[in-house]
């Protein structure tokens, strides 16, 4: 009952705070006023008003006490705020039995209340908002700092580097020296291994029955998701990163190379090596932004019948698909994507007639990460241009006549994650060889076979029997 | 009065004599609707509204960028209509095979409703055997031998519900978002969103096997409240593949294109005057039907495909098939087609006969979409649009734990009855992880203890993957902004790669 009633008044405090720090102020504003002739009719009011606020300040350190029992708050700001606003309180009590009394002390008192309610506020209101929350529009926030790029990921300390930064940028600002909620604290090591008064919330070894991980996991609506949903949430890239480490064993003091590391936590550190914050491009766009391609070259190329579209509503990166173009003449065409070189990044020419020739025009559309071509013209004449093509990501030549020994020279491609080459003469053999030489996953020769069983093309009549 | 004057004024007498109050209504109303119109439409400066940034009626199959980047440009959807049995396919559960035979606890029949089982009925043991596959160690049956080789390309989704369950209503709340008629199947939003790739094909086309259309009838390709021309265009696998599509003896191609020019001409003088978009979502549709004359018996065609392509998907031409259908999907998708639904009906293994059977009639079922499903994951990787295609393939519910016991009493066959509380589908491609299995059942199947999975978040998930986010898309309607997940969805993340 005394914890309800606790709760019940003390989540009363922030409403009840804005009385006394309205009503004093206005107190002090009137009796400020009413020095001047023409405002001293309102002298009166004066003491009201101080009345007023003394009995709202009282109110407001009763409620706010009560609040500071029942909330994990850091314990030096909440005495701080406690003992500012007890003190205010005082103020305003001797300034009211002042005000009748004695004229010149009373002058002091009341600028010494109105120094004392901005503090008092102004330590509030760093409890609530976070102690940056009044300088953060100087640009010097550092709750959200940008996560920096390491030099070099494996020399790097497993948590201090990498694991802290997205504590600090993601979990700090309710879970540190500031403010503890759940009564867990997550800016040390010993804290975050001790947990929160739910709990243990890391599990060294175990990721997935670490408390800290099923937090963000659950449904951004559920109520014990983490962060809250209303604060910005940790990437994929991030909540994988801090798998790892627990599952790991929750390290400190220990360097990323002393520990095993799966391939896609490799590819996630190398992102990090590179200041990618979202990580790996998988979508195939870059990174950096884009100024809009020319609208003239768009319309030149949409009144070929090349479909040309933004990558995504706001993006300026451009796909264009030769689905339904134009093939009388091909050459003039693929030359109108020159003007555009910056913003493409997909080209699909599906069978669109292009010959080698066409592919030196192609090889200067050097932001292409993504590129199918399947036009039989094609053939290992055309693979020195598309070596120029450093930022590839994805090679579509099913149909083409490219041989293995065309594709073998690809390898310098260090970007290329797959190469499709369903359709082209290379033989069963070169194909072997071919996805040996290349990084595991690259290439794609096809030709899956799906055998015929006696059971795709006969019924069963009875049970348990064919 | 000169005769001139004279027979004017009897043409004035006679005109207002002639405008009726008919009339008179007809054109007030006209004015009224143009005012409102001019409202609703015109100086609309509500940025938020979508709606009205996506559709644009003169070229609405025009296509647009979605929202963000999305991983997957087409998908292909596979509704195994009737629903296929969970517990023979996917859902490997040993301890309901120890309770076979035995009758049902009543905790799983308190305050329960059945399509069909009536009083007590007895616990039904998984009836094909299962084993674990690929490098994730999915679960499969034997009733799936081809589809076990490619659990590696897909995330098996063992825990969706839905709170439906009869076929109808079900298919609905699977491609619609709403158990009741009158919205628009995420083909069409899929549509609206993105047009078609393709200026020849429509955006959405829909192919049937097994005999029959779903039960939920055309609707669940229906385009609701969204405009015509977002809606599913049935296409056949055997003869013409669209009704009519060949011109008339004696009408040659020449003529045809001067009727639509003609009617065209009509249509956008009727548009002057009335301003209804529906005019030039019609005009856009004899354009394309025009169009589709020519590029629709090209891609249906399946028979330059090579022998070995037939081979793999088990194709026949110029039979109606899955397989057939499958192929007919990975062709379109190809061509540009955003969206593809099969529909193959023949699930619905209540045990009423041999061909319902779980233990007969199902193997069937799963031998005619086993091979050509699995070539298809498989056809669109070796052609490199997996990674750009979504595949889905699943039912409308799941099939009780218990078998079936119509009226009370024993069916002659093995069958079990529609359940809406858990059941499995699995997606793959289009951005999808590979290898995963999401959520699970109790021990007997019967209802979900981990990762619980709404047709709502299917299809945020579908859309997500289009580059969508469920709760923007959006389209006015009766006064407020409709959604395909209405006021639900969540994205699965764990089966995202």
């Amino acid at each position: 009952m005394q914890q309800f009633l606790s709760e019940f008044i003390g989540h009363f405090h922030p409403v009840i705070v804005h009385l006394p720090i309205g009503i004093l102020l206005l107190a002090a504003i009137l009796y400020w006023l009413s020095l001047k002739k023409r405002y001293s009719a309102i002298r009166p009011a004066v003491r009201i008003s101080l009345l007023l606020g003394m009995l709202s300040a009282f109110a407001a350190t009763i409620s706010g006490y009560l609040l500071s029992t029942i909330d994990d708050y850091d314990q030096g700001m909440i005495s701080r705020h406690q003992w500012f606003g007890i003190v205010t309180t005082i103020i305003s009590a001797i300034a009211y039995y002042l005000e009748n009394k004695n004229q010149k002390q009373f002058q002091w008192i009341i600028l010494l209340l109105v120094i004392m309610i901005t503090l008092t506020g102004h330590f509030g209101g760093s409890l609530t908002h976070g102690e940056d929350y009044l300088t953060s529009a100087f640009g010097n926030y550092s709750s959200e700092q940008k996560i920096k790029p390491i030099a070099n990921v494996q020399e790097a300390m497993v948590y201090e580097d990498i694991i802290q930064p997205i504590l600090a940028n993601k979990c700090y600002s309710c879970h540190s020296s500031r403010k503890q909620k759940g009564g867990l604290r997550l800016d040390d090591i010993e804290w975050i291994l001790k947990g929160g008064k739910n709990g243990k919330v890391v599990k060294p070894g175990d990721a997935g029955e670490s408390e800290i991980i099923h937090r963000t996991q659950l449904p951004r609506e559920h109520e014990d998701h983490m962060p809250p949903k209303e604060k910005t949430q940790p990437s994929k890239m991030q909540i994988q990163l801090l798998k790892w480490w627990i599952a790991i064993g929750a390290p400190t003091n220990k360097k990323v190379k002393e520990f095993e590391q799966p391939s896609e936590v490799k590819e996630l550190l190398l992102a990090l090596q590179e200041g990618k914050e979202s990580g790996i491009e998988s979508l195939y766009i870059p990174n950096d932004p884009v100024g809009p391609a020319s609208e003239d070259a768009i319309n030149a190329l949409r009144v070929k019948g090349v479909v040309l579209l933004p990558v995504a509503q706001n993006s300026n990166y451009l796909s264009a698909n030769f689905i339904n173009a134009d093939t009388l003449s091909t050459s003039t065409v693929i030359a109108l994507l020159l003007p555009i070189k910056n913003q493409l990044i997909w080209l699909k020419l599906d069978e669109f007639p292009v010959t080698d020739n066409d592919l030196k025009t192609i090889s200067q559309l050097s932001s292409l990460t993504k590129l199918q071509i399947g036009s039989h013209t094609i053939s290992d004449k055309g693979i020195p241009f598309l070596k120029d093509l450093k930022n590839l990501q994805s090679l579509n030549i099913v149909g083409t006549t490219i041989s293995s020994t065309g594709v073998i020279q690809l390898k310098s491609m260090d970007r290329l994650r797959s190469i499709y080459l369903f359709k082209t003469p290379a033989s069963e053999k070169e194909c072997k060889e071919l996805i040996e030489a290349f990084p595991s996953g690259v290439i794609d020769c096809g030709g899956y076979i799906v055998p015929t069983l006696i059971g795709d093309t006969t019924e069963v009549k009875t049970a348990k029997g064919d | 009065m000169t005769s001139l004057e004279h027979l004017l004024k009897k043409a004035r007498e006679e005109y207002l004599i002639q405008s009726t109050r008919r009339h008179f209504l007809k054109e007030s109303a006209m004015g009224l609707g143009a005012l409102a119109f001019g409202s609703l439409m015109g100086c609309s400066t509500d940025s938020k509204k979508a709606s009205s940034r996506l559709f644009d009626a003169a070229n609405p199959l025009s296509p647009k960028s979605p929202m963000f980047p999305g991983k997957a440009r087409a998908v292909i959807y596979l509704h195994m209509a009737g629903a296929p049995s969970q517990l023979e396919l996917f859902d490997y559960k040993p301890e309901l095979q120890k309770l076979d035979g035995q009758d049902c606890p009543p905790s799983l029949l308190e305050g329960k409703r059945f399509a069909f089982i009536r009083g007590v009925p007895k616990m039904m043991g998984p009836q094909a055997t299962f084993n674990q596959y690929g490098q994730s160690g999915a679960w499969v049956s034997n009733y799936l031998p081809h589809f076990s080789t490619i659990v590696d390309e897909a995330a098996i989704i063992k825990s969706v519900t839905t709170d439906q369950f009869n076929h109808a209503p079900a298919q609905l709340m699977m491609h619609t978002g709403s158990a009741r008629l009158g919205r628009p199947s995420i083909g069409s939003w899929v549509t609206y969103g993105l047009g078609s790739e393709n200026q020849n094909l429509p955006g959405f086309v829909v192919l049937t096997s097994g005999g029959n259309n779903p039960d939920a009838g055309k609707s669940v390709w229906g385009s609701g409240f969204l405009p015509s021309v977002y809606q599913g265009v049935q296409c056949r696998s055997e003869g013409d593949p669209v009704l009519f599509i060949k011109d008339p003896q004696g009408i040659d191609r020449d003529i045809r294109r001067a009727s639509i020019d003609a009617i065209n001409e009509i249509n956008k003088q009727q548009y002057q005057e009335s301003q209804d978009p529906e005019i030039l979502s019609r005009i856009a549709q004899y354009e394309m039907a025009y169009k589709m004359q020519i590029s629709v018996p090209e891609v249906m065609n399946i028979n330059d495909e090579p022998d070995s392509i037939h081979e793999m998907y088990g194709t026949k031409p110029g039979k109606a098939s899955f397989a057939n259908n499958a192929l007919l999907a990975r062709k379109l998708v190809e061509k540009g087609v955003r969206f593809v639904q099969l529909f193959d009906w023949g699930w619905d293994t209540h045990g009423d006969g041999p061909g319902t059977a779980v233990d007969i009639g199902l193997i069937n079922k799963c031998r005619s979409v086993d091979k050509a499903m699995t070539a298809l994951v498989l056809d669109l990787k070796q052609r490199g649009l997996l990674e750009e295609t979504l595949v889905i393939w699943g039912g409308e519910f799941g099939r009780t734990p218990m078998r079936e016991n119509r009226e009370g009493k024993t069916m002659p066959f093995k069958g079990r009855d529609h359940h809406a509380e858990a059941f499995t589908i699995w997606m793959a491609g289009g951005g999808i992880k590979g290898g995963v299995t999401h959520g699970e059942t109790d021990e007997v199947g019967y209802s979900i203890t981990k990762g619980k999975v709404e047709p709502f978040d299917v299809q945020a998930t579908i859309l997500n993957q289009l580059g969508f986010d469920h709760e923007k898309m959006t389209y006015q309607f009766q006064g407020r902004p409709f959604r395909l997940t209405d006021v639900s969805g969540r994205v699965i993340e764990d089966i995202i790669a």
